[in-house]
């Protein structure tokens, strides 16, 4: 049974420039600071960092890994931190933090070295 | 030109203003830009890709959530669209703030999504911050709203994305300057005749005084006989070409770029590393050119031994 304050298994994401163009590209992002090193450095970033989407993607994957693939996603509400720049990783980490039937909010985190990329909170309809 | 104030003030006109056209996904959901995006994810959720247990559970097999836009996003160049959030963007864009990040992005999911659904958009301004100092750069916090439906009209998502658009900082000054001076060179005991000769318009090769043996660059010991008895020999500056090679990049103080680099077989038989001279260099720098050595400033107003083209190119 789910509870308030279990925790889920961290999920640990290798932002590769690889992997950012992959998911930036098959999120059909086209935006250059997802591909292009140079023209994100001239738009006063460190380097290609992972797109909007993408963040989302794997928030929802980390609730649907845990939960199995009976979970239907409500909602998903995501504040942006810290670029993911290309290079670093991220660890994903969540707690539940409400239980209402087989509805379940979930706080997620996804971390890398320059602090928090993405602070969400999830509800989903899980499998009783 | 309008000045940023003016912009901001018509950007806020456009608040709540009507919403774009709607903005037709180019296909519909479609199991292979659903594997590209669980590929790219590592999403193995069989909810989405796998066809039996899909049919066992929901009956069909399902679209990512997290793919919701991507059924709607532009061709890498987009057309211009004329919605509220988009004159937002582009008079703010005309006011200097050309970078964005994504601040906020929350979607409510009405209901899954099957295979072979045709998603639209509409998009509309929905609020303008103030300005704002941020980490990034001075900026205005924009709100967007995004609602998601099927052909039928049918709304299967909400969607609210915050943005920063804002100017990016000033672009750090190049170390390098422009051109700027070629770094003057390091003279010792074992080269100062070399350089007194460049400033006497002499081209003089070190020559061991025991055994006559020519020696460049300058060097204290005879390579051919071990004497430390340095002379010097005034070459006649005649050569060719032995090899060459263009320097595009990085930039270097006192050089312009492209920049040729020669290796001159001087007459004598010693090769030197040397250039063109200033607007002397050729149109086609080739291989055996008959060169003769010309001393002239380089950037930043010193001599250096330099080439100039002869006429004829060497057998």
């Amino acid at each position: 049974m789910t509870a308030v304050g279990d925790t889920l298994p961290d999920l640990t994401i290798d932002a590769s420039v690889r992997n950012i163009v992959a998911t930036a590209i098959a999120s059909r992002d086209y935006q250059d600071v997802h591909h292009d090193v140079a023209t994100a450095q001239e738009k006063g970033s460190k380097t290609i960092f992972t797109n909007i989407l993408t963040s989302n993607g794997y928030v929802l994957r980390y609730v649907t890994d845990h939960f199995g693939p009976l979970t239907i996603i409500k909602s998903s509400k995501l504040r942006l931190g810290v670029p993911n720049y290309a290079g670093d990783v991220m660890t994903i980490r969540g707690t539940v933090t409400a239980v209402d039937g087989n509805l379940v909010t979930i706080d997620v985190k996804g971390s890398n070295s320059l602090g928090d990329h993405v602070i969400a909170t999830v509800t989903a309809e899980v499998a009783p | 030109m309008k000045d940023a104030d003016a912009l901001i003030a018509e950007a806020r006109t456009h608040l709540g203003g009507p919403p774009g056209p709607l903005r037709v996904g180019r296909d519909p959901v479609n199991l292979p830009m659903v594997h590209h995006w669980c590929q790219a994810l590592d999403d193995q959720n069989p909810a989405y890709l796998d066809e039996s247990f899909a049919a066992e559970t929901r009956g069909h097999l399902i679209a990512p959530p997290g793919m919701m836009q991507t059924w709607t996003m532009d061709a890498p160049r987009g057309p211009e669209y004329t919605g509220s959030n988009d004159a937002v963007n582009r008079l703010l864009d005309e006011a200097g703030y050309t970078s964005v990040v994504a601040v906020n992005y929350e979607h409510e999911y009405l209901r899954e999504l099957k295979l072979g659904e045709r998603i639209s958009v509409r998009s509309s301004a929905e609020d303008l911050s103030d300005e704002k100092k941020t980490a990034l750069g001075m900026g205005y916090f924009t709100t967007v709203k995004h609602e998601y439906l099927t052909d039928d009209g049918e709304v299967v998502c909400i969607a609210r994305m915050r943005l920063l658009k804002f100017k990016p900082p000033a672009k750090p000054v190049d170390e390098v300057p422009e051109v700027g001076k070629r770094p003057t060179p390091a003279i010792g005991r074992d080269s100062k005749f070399f350089w007194d000769g460049v400033e006497a318009s002499e081209l003089r090769i070190g020559q061991c005084n025991a055994c006559k043996t020519l020696h460049h660059p300058p060097q204290p010991i005879c390579r051919s006989c071990q004497s430390t008895d340095m002379g010097f020999a005034v070459s006649s500056g005649k050569g060719v070409v032995y090899s060459f090679v263009t320097h595009h990049y990085p930039k270097l103080p006192g050089v312009e770029l492209p920049h040729t680099v020669l290796l001159v077989e001087l007459e004598e038989g010693v090769r030197l590393v040397s250039e063109w001279a200033a607007g002397a260099a050729p149109e086609q720098t080739v291989i055996g050119q008959q060169v003769q050595v010309a001393f002239t400033p380089v950037p930043g107003g010193e001599l250096r031994p330099t080439f100039r083209p002869l006429s004829k190119v060497a057998q």
